[in-house]
């Protein structure tokens, strides 16, 4: 029974939380209205300082990120510290006893409120090897639909294509071109035909030209590898003959 | 695989009300007592 009431009565607390801490700074309020008729410059800055500090407070507990309850206390002592030095005038020592009295007063007004876990990072973009394979998968699924065998081979070339940018992603600038131009190309000529356009005549040998151009791709991209291997293999033979291993 | 149990957080002690006071009171006895104290200073700065 009083587990439950206690719940109902943290739950109200938590929706509430924060809006109490600038009613107890509410007479720097007062302070800095006479202070400013009066003139007296370091009264409305100690004022304005420990107001300021809970209304930072209120706002650290109004967000409610893991560990906010802590700055808001520290925000509370510092505002108490400035006011008490500046507005009251008790000198050094009496606003840090009274800075140390508002830091654990805080805590113990917001202790056992349940404090929220900060939000997860937003998920990463895709990249462009990623996005491209999205793309090709609703051209591969439109030429299933479609039953076009020229369609469904391009759309396997250009995957090849990026299973191997995949392996060597460094790779990615010598095709970028080719990823923005000709899948683009399929793209719409896909839409075109699923939208019910007729193909026209030089519709199959253009299919036949990408798929060629993605197998040269392929051929291009491994044949640089090939060279990049057989140049690894070059030093490092002359290395070890420097060295006399050889 | 079976995801871990998630743990059930642990009821609040009976006499949370109680430290809720005490923070009150020491919030009381600090930060309002020092905007009373400059209230008081900034009237005495206003009839010196």
């Amino acid at each position: 029974m009083w587990q439950d009431f206690l719940g109902g009565w943290i739950g109200l607390r938590a929706r509430w939380r924060g809006y109490g801490l600038p009613v107890f700074a509410s007479p720097f309020l007062l302070s800095a209205l006479i202070a400013a008729i009066g003139g007296d410059e370091d009264i409305v800055l100690g004022s304005a300082l420990g107001f300021g500090a809970s209304l930072l407070a209120a706002w650290l507990l109004r967000r409610g990120r893991r560990g906010d309850t802590d700055r808001a206390a520290w925000a509370m002592a510092a505002g108490t510290a400035l006011g008490g030095y500046f507005a009251a005038d008790l000198g050094m020592v009496f606003p840090a006893l009274l800075a140390g009295g508002a830091f654990f007063g805080t805590r113990l007004m917001y202790a056992a409120l349940p404090e929220a876990a900060p939000p997860p990072p937003p998920p990463a973009p895709p990249g462009p090897i990623e996005e491209s394979r999205i793309r090709l998968a609703r051209i591969e699924t439109v030429a299933a639909r479609l039953a076009d065998p020229r369609l469904r081979n391009v759309a396997q070339a250009m995957g090849g294509v990026l299973d191997d940018l995949t392996v060597r992603p460094d790779r990615l600038p010598m095709a970028r071109r080719f990823l923005t131009v000709q899948l683009d190309g399929l793209e719409r000529i896909t839409a075109r035909l699923e939208a019910g356009a007729a193909p026209p005549v030089n519709l199959p040998p253009l299919l036949d030209e990408l798929q060629r151009t993605a197998g040269d791709l392929r051929a291009k991209l491994q044949r640089e590898e090939s060279e990049a291997l057989e140049i690894q293999v070059k030093v490092l033979s002359d290395r070890l003959r420097e060295e006399g291993y050889r | 695989m079976a995801s871990p149990p998630v743990p059930v957080p642990s009821p609040p002690p009976p006499h949370t009300p109680l430290v809720w006071a005490w923070g009150g009171l020491l919030l009381t006895a600090t930060v309002w007592l020092s905007g009373i104290i400059a209230v008081f200073n900034s009237l005495g700065a206003l009839f010196d």
